[in-house]
């Protein structure tokens, strides 16, 4: 009889296989576990069998028997999950709403890896600064047709002149004071200007400046500077072109342009057909900033520049009104 | 500025290509277009001394194409009667630099020649008689402003140079009468004011065509002077805009001498002998140029023979050269050339910044992080993971949001910060907080931006703010996050789960709301939030409705501003394993009924107090005021997490610890526990 238990259990073990569906599986319990299964019949026969026998068979009964509604219940399992899940995977889901940083938080971010990659610190400054050091630190003299360059939001104030700033160079004087040469920082940071605003002109856009001061910091490798910026951050290989220009506090000064992004020089609507873009300003630090920051100039020379973040942003995103940057307008926020 | 190109011609010796010379000063001088026969140029403001006119720009083009400049030739009798039989000149002020002057009789004035008027008419200007004229016609020539004077109209034939007093009067060409600030230079008699220095002359002085004798003015004079006159009177004339940005002495003296001979010829006038001269022509300025100053900057060197090339063609004259420099003149019509500086920059664009090669920058150390922007930076990722957006708004507000606001701001700061010339109303204040600018966010996107399918508005910013405080500005930068629905509950429950995440973000315990209030002015409900340190960094506050009203918005708007530069003094970065409990945690619930006006924070405290070193964590999970409670009462409920660190706690040791719990609870706060 032990055979008996032996050869259904095998058997059990063996049409496990071939259960595909609850029908299948009802048969299965009929067959092996029903009133009149095999199981069922077994157990009467043991039931007959002297003391002895039927304390040793029992056991083994019982073995197979929990074997085999093992095997029942674990196919149950598996057949009746799709029973009470209903779900069809073609739902379209709910919408997660997603947050979104600024395009500006965004990008700045974007240049400060760039820059630190190639050796630059980041520093911060105050909004509202002095007239020297927004003006007179950097060589430009109270009435002096070059303060016209940058109109001006004065500040109502009773002391010293004060004014929002209207370029990061306002703390050109007070880093290079506090940092020792040789040094490398770029200061990101929000200006202000007294403007009549449109597509193109902002009251309040950001700027990045750049300072470096030291051994090797001259000309050729200011170009190279931009040169890897703009690769980074266009993602293309870019030329870059330095014209003459004039800065009050950088001598010599440099009109930076880099091939139009979109045509790479043939001439299109953004450029408009120049083939290029005016992207930045910069130059060799004046000697007047220089000492003015207490720096002796016949050791060190360097470097400047200054980049409208919006401007560049605007070329890589192809984006069409300075203003939207400031509108808070959601729809604008949430495509970045 | 709009040249034709037929007067640059006329000081070349060749017709230059002039698609090319446009390459060229793009490149090397100014931004410049060909436009039919004429050139536009943006001459830099450091050159227009020298190059914003015709004879100066010439020069430049010669020195970047190599053809060779030439001045006309001109001769002129003088009488034999001197100048100073007919004209005595005194200076009383430093403020004029140079002033040169010749007297030139009979002169028939007339209308101007058709070639004298098109010539005026192409650079701007008006033709007024042909001796006015002919002085502006040298002014766009050599970029001197000139002033002729009719001699009869000057009192006793003295001119005095001076200083202005307070308020005199100035009675301009047109006749107006401008009351001047004290310290403009002036051209006067003993009676009048005939001229208001380097920026227009007067009509009491003027050149009518009954002029017969004049007296020729060729003066330099400061230039921060004119600056801070023409712009306190706003009064800007072609003089004006010259004299300020320099004039050199000598051009003024050789454009005198143009205008006197153009007088004599088209005037008939006889030129008196000699001129009067106050001062010396400045001397050249010598500098020293460094070969290897050149090469620090440039970056590589440049050879010693196409340096000298580069002076000669820009007129420097060359004193000395050895090894290691060139000492040179620089010539005296290049006011910007000062400096070793100013000639390096002449070289090298010279050279051309399109030969300089890119090379890559020299690492002196690796770049530190900056651990505020890494601060800001990481909040604002926090922020962006829970599905808010950040803005930008401008940094003002204007004077109906300050009124709306006013108490408030006049409790944080004594005085807003004000913008002494505002672009407009909108733009008068420097905004005291972030979250004022928020509520017209709302206003936009809930309204004209009109797009939204939920009226859930969950934004952030950060960004500075400030005002006056003791006198002193107060600078700093806050965090403002605004949450707005048309679901209050909605906003407030998130609004403190915000606040709960930026703490534990931050690795700050817990941000606690004290003196919560209910209705001021500005706030429906209002708490300051602080942190364990009992510092206040900022505050939680739902809109007043009828604030809210003036700025069209129907829905509640919950704002949180905070201060991210005393976040920043609490924010712990460094993280430290600490262990895994290794005993199991007993949890308990509890569920009060307390008087209303008892706040979360007290009862947690005295949870705390009781259950010692035993309770592991206190979580509030449910609120409830309303019927069947009586009016005066909330309900209240916590989680309770029980462990210790060094056994497996007992069931009778907790149940003894609720009981003391309790006991405390309705001794101290009448708590039923329900």
């Amino acid at each position: 009889m032990k055979e008996e238990l032996d050869s259904i259990l095998k058997e059990a073990q063996e049409v496990k296989n071939n259960i595909k569906s609850l029908q299948d599986l009802e048969n299965f319990r009929i067959k092996f576990l029903g009133k009149k299964g095999l199981l069922k019949n077994i157990l009467d026969k043991i039931v007959n069998l002297p003391l002895e026998e039927r304390k040793e068979l029992g056991n083994y009964f019982n073995f197979v028997k929990e074997e085999v509604e093992k095997i029942y219940k674990e196919l149950r399992e598996k057949l009746e999950v799709g029973r009470f899940i209903k779900f069809d995977l073609h739902h379209p889901g709910r919408k997660i709403s997603k947050g979104h940083l600024h395009i500006i938080t965004q990008s700045i971010n974007k240049i400060i890896n760039i820059f630190s990659k190639i050796g630059f610190d980041v520093e911060l400054g105050r909004e509202i600064v002095t007239e020297y050091e927004n003006f007179d630190s950097l060589n430009i003299p109270p009435n002096h047709p070059a303060r016209d360059m940058w109109s001006t939001l004065w500040i109502k104030s009773q002391k010293e002149k004060l004014l929002l700033r209207t370029h990061t160079s306002a703390h050109q004087v007070e880093i290079l004071k506090k940092k020792n040469p040789p040094l490398k920082v770029i200061i990101p940071g929000k200006v202000y200007r007294h403007e009549a605003t449109d597509a193109r002109h902002e009251m309040q856009f950001h700027q990045l400046e750049g300072l470096a001061v030291g051994e090797g910091c001259n000309i050729q490798e200011l170009k190279g500077i931009f040169s890897i910026f703009f690769e980074e951050y266009f993602g293309k290989k870019l030329e870059v072109i330095f014209r003459s220009s004039y800065f009050p506090f950088t001598e010599p000064s440099v009109e930076v342009d880099i091939e139009c992004v979109l045509c790479k020089g043939r001439g299109c609507e953004v450029c408009k057909n120049s083939g290029y873009l005016e992207v930045a300003g910069a130059g060799m630090i004046h000697t007047f900033v220089l000492k003015e920051a207490g720096i002796d100039t016949n050791k060190y020379y360097g470097y400047a520049f200054g980049l409208g973040v919006e401007r560049i942003i605007m070329l890589k995103y192809n984006i069409p009104d300075i203003r939207l940057f400031h509108s808070s307008d959601l729809r604008f926020i949430k495509q970045f | 500025m709009k040249f034709r190109l037929k007067d640059i011609e006329e000081y070349l010796e060749k017709k230059p290509n002039w698609r090319q010379v446009v390459k060229l000063l793009n490149k090397k001088s100014f931004e410049s277009i060909l436009e039919n026969g004429s050139i536009e140029v943006d001459i830099l403001p450091n050159r227009f001394a020298d190059a914003g006119n015709i004879i100066g720009l010439a020069k430049e083009i010669s020195a970047l194409t190599g053809i060779k400049f030439k001045l006309p030739k001109f001769k002129f009798k003088e009488i034999n009667k001197k100048f100073s039989d007919y004209i005595s000149i005194e200076c009383k002020t430093d403020k004029c630099l140079n002033y040169f002057g010749r007297v030139i009789l009979d002169v028939k004035n007339d209308e101007s020649p058709k070639w004298l008027k098109e010539f005026l008419e192409n650079y701007g200007l008006n033709s007024i008689n042909l001796i006015v004229d002919l002085s502006n016609f040298v002014m766009i020539k050599y970029g001197t402003p000139l002033h002729v004077f009719d001699l009869a109209k000057i009192e006793k034939n003295k001119i005095i140079i001076r200083e202005a007093k307070e308020a005199e009067e100035f009675v301009s060409l047109k006749g107006e009468i401008f009351k001047l600030p004290k310290g403009s230079i002036v051209i006067a008699d003993s009676k009048k004011i005939l001229a208001l220095a380097g920026i227009q002359g007067s009509k009491l002085a003027e050149i009518t065509l009954d002029t017969k004798n004049i007296f020729v003015e060729a003066a330099v004079f400061e230039p921060s002077i004119i600056y801070k006159t023409s712009r306190a009177l706003n009064l800007q004339t072609e003089a004006s805009y010259r004299f300020e940005r320099g004039v050199p002495d000598i051009n003024v003296l050789r454009a005198l001498e143009y205008l006197s001979y153009l007088v004599s010829k088209f005037c008939k006038g006889k030129i008196a002998k000699k001129y009067f001269q106050l001062r010396p022509i400045e001397k050249p300025k010598r500098v020293i140029l460094r070969f290897a100053k050149i090469k620090d900057y440039l970056g590589f060197e440049i050879k010693s023979e196409y340096i000298l090339k580069v002076l000669k063609s820009l007129n420097c004259n060359v004193i000395k050269k050895t090894k290691e420099y060139i000492y040179v003149e620089t010539p005296l019509e290049r006011l910007d050339l000062k400096d070793e500086v100013d000639l390096i920059e002449e070289i090298i664009r010279i050279y051309g910044y399109d030969k300089v090669p890119t090379r890559f920058p020299v690492i002196y150390k690796i770049s530190k992080i900056n651990e505020f922007i890494d601060f800001e930076i990481k909040i604002k990722n926090f922020l962006k993971e829970i599905g808010l957006n950040e803005i930008l708004t401008y940094n003002f507000i204007d004077e109906k949001d300050f009124e709306n606001f006013n108490l408030f701001i006049n409790k944080n700061y004594s005085t807003p910060i004000e913008i002494l010339n505002p672009i407009s109303n909108l733009y008068k204040f420097y905004r005291p907080f972030i979250f004022i600018n928020h509520i017209k966010t709302v206003e936009k996107n809930l309204g004209y931006y009109n797009w939204l399918k939920t009226k859930d508005i969950y934004i952030f910013e950060v960004g500075n703010v400030g005002g006056y405080v003791n006198n002193k500005i107060n600078e700093k930068k806050n965090l403002c996050i605004t949450l707005s629905s048309e679901n209050l509950d909605k906003i407030l429950i998130d609004g403190k789960s915000i606040l709960n995440y930026i703490a534990e973000s931050l690795g700050i315990e817990k941000f606690h709301i004290s003196s919560a209030k209910l209705g001021t002015e500005e706030f429906d409900l209002f708490g300051f939030i602080h942190t364990e340190v009992e510092k206040n960094i900022g505050f939680i506050g739902l809109i007043n409705k009828n604030i809210l009203n003036k700025y069209r918005i129907e829905q509640p708007v919950l704002v949180i501003e905070l201060s991210l530069d005393d976040l920043f003094k609490y924010f712990r970065e460094e993280k430290y394993y600490q262990p895994i409990p290794p005993y199991p945690a007993v949890f308990r619930d509890i569920s009060l009924i307390v008087p209303e006006y008892i706040q979360s924070d007290v009862i947690e405290n005295e949870i705390y107090e009781v259950a010692k070193d035993l309770l592991e964590e206190i979580e509030l999970f449910d609120i409830y005021q309303g019927p069947p409670l009586k009016d005066n009462e909330k309900s209240i409920a916590y989680h309770l997490i029980f462990r210790s660190p060094e056994r497996t706690l007992t069931e009778e040791e907790i149940n003894m610890v609720m009981e003391k719990i309790i006991k405390r609870l309705k001794e101290k706060f009448g708590a039923i526990v329900r």
